[in-house]
């Protein structure tokens, strides 16, 4: 891993650079901020090791300008110093510094430290993956604009809000609102399977194929239980592929793949299918306009017990309020960029989910 | 202050440990410590008579960093006294200061003379035995 040292004295310099050497790392040494940015400027570092005094500009500034600049990747900030009080330590973190160890260091220490750091940079790595490959999958389909970002936002807050009631108190913590987020974005994922004739068909589908579009449930959830398989301690490969498989059934039994009905459906498949219902209906589509915050309501209320979980949908609707707030949002920045944007020629694309269209008049969801 | 003389001048294996029980290196570590120390204490002390507190202040806090690096603990525990002397410029006098930086220097000559006679000029073999 490539790693900026920041520290004016060449023997501290020395010593800790030779220390990540030793465990393999490529170490670069600046001896004051401004180098440091110079650095950071042309390469990336996923760590930064900097003294807390240094000449000219001090660690803690060095930090606000790290956070400050635009970058594609994390930059992990441990400062070293040799003050122990608590204040200097405070105003590292609130700067913006991830870890500090102080001086004189062991280098036990910093190779926890450094270990420590990795494991959220890979982290980062597997999140940002993760969400690469769920929009890549989108990418074939031209008209979900935000869609997975504001699902994903949808269902943390709904799963948030659930886990407080008394029935889910148990069953959902941190660690699933966690998943959710940071798995919904895939429950698309087996459109990659669908052929462009029929995922990009402008109209209704032919009932033939109709039969394949569903099977992008049962090729993503394939996929990701093969990885799941593969790779088992990894818990929220489990949710991705049971929301891969789920988001289309209905509590009623009557969605598909599998015609699951009321609880035999996960619970991650049932709110997913809540979120990506109201994110579709209150989205523009080239074959509609979006439908109101109210309107979409209405609907999940005719189609509580029959398409929702009766619980899910009560809690959404209890708190409609903040789901809408969150769509707002949305649009508000997608308004923004259109102002800012130069004027071109609308992107006009064939009908492809269908989901709002079909689902609203036929009550058939793809 | 006694306890300060029961404190051997430098703890080699402590700095051994830090540079990854590499003698070759700790050599080169203490042997460029020995070299920039001097200087860096009559930079403090040039600093000081320029009434140029913030900066001997900059300049002890740079010191002490290193010094407790190569593990000269009792050098150490000097410059973490002048550094607080320093900073506390309202409630010290010059006499304390001057006092300290001269305690200073002379912990680092101890150093010296403890590395010279025991570290710098033994081979590897009775170093890490």
């Amino acid at each position: 891993m490539k790693i900026l040292v920041v520290e004016d004295n060449p023997i501290d310099a020395l010593v800790v650079e030779h220390a990540l050497q030793v465990i393999g790392h490529d170490v670069t040494v600046a001896v004051n901020a401004e180098k440091a940015m110079e650095h950071l400027r042309r390469y990336n570092y996923p760590v930064v090791i900097s003294d807390w005094e240094l000449p000219g500009q001090n660690g803690d500034a060095l930090c606000q300008a790290i956070r400050e600049r635009t970058a594609n990747c994390y930059t992990y900030i441990i400062m070293l110093t040799s003050r122990t009080d608590k204040r200097f330590v405070i105003d590292g973190l609130a700067a913006g510094a991830d870890d500090y160890i102080t001086k004189p260091f062991e280098p036990e220490e910093l190779f926890f430290r450094i270990r420590a750091a990795e494991r959220l940079l890979s982290l980062q790595g597997r999140d940002v993956l993760i969400f690469s490959l769920a929009k890549l999958a989108e990418s074939r389909d031209l008209d979900t604009g935000a869609h997975l970002e504001r699902m994903r936002e949808y269902c943390r807050l709904l799963t948030t809000l659930l886990g407080k009631t008394p029935h889910y108190k148990d069953i959902i913590d941190a660690d699933f609102v966690e998943s959710i987020y940071l798995t919904s974005p895939l429950h698309d994922i087996g459109k990659v399977g669908v052929p462009d004739s029929i995922l990009l068909k402008r109209g209704p589908l032919t009932p033939e194929q109709f039969e394949i579009m569903k099977r992008h449930t049962t090729i993503g959830g394939d996929t990701l239980n093969t990885a799941s398989k593969n790779y088992p301690g990894h818990s929220y490969l489990k949710m991705a592929t049971e929301i891969a498989m789920t988001h289309h059934e209905k509590y009623n039994g009557t969605g598909y793949p599998n015609g699951l009905a009321g609880t035999e459906i996960p619970l991650c498949g049932r709110i997913v299918a809540l979120a990506d219902f109201y994110d579709a209906v209150t989205s523009e589509r080239v074959y509609k306009n979006a439908y109101s915050h109210a309107r979409a309501c209405r609907m999940i209320r005719g189609e509580t017990g029959s398409h929702f979980d009766p619980e899910i949908a009560r809690v959404f609707i209890e708190h409609a309020d903040q789901f809408n707030r969150i769509r707002a949002s949305f649009q508000q920045v997608e308004t923004a960029k259109q102002r800012s944007s130069k004027p071109a020629g609308k992107i006009v694309s064939p009908v492809t989910l269908g989901y709002t269209a079909r689902s609203i008049e036929t009550n058939k969801t793809l | 202050m006694n306890a300060y003389i029961k404190k051997a001048p430098l703890d080699f294996d402590d700095l051994l440990n830090r540079c990854l029980g590499e003698v070759d290196f700790a050599r080169k570590i203490l042997g460029d410590f020995l070299e920039t120390t001097r200087p860096l204490l009559d930079e403090i002390g040039s600093a000081l008579f320029n009434s140029a507190e913030e900066k001997a202040a900059f300049k002890v806090h740079r010191l002490k960093g290193t010094a407790g690096l190569v593990a000269a603990n009792p050098l150490l525990d000097s410059l973490i006294e002048l550094e607080v002397l320093l900073r506390r410029t309202s409630e010290t006098t010059a006499a304390q200061i001057s006092g300290c930086l001269t305690q200073s220097y002379q912990r680092f000559d101890e150093v010296q003379k403890f590395a010279e006679r025991n570290l710098l000029n033994r081979p590897q073999t009775e170093m890490t035995s």
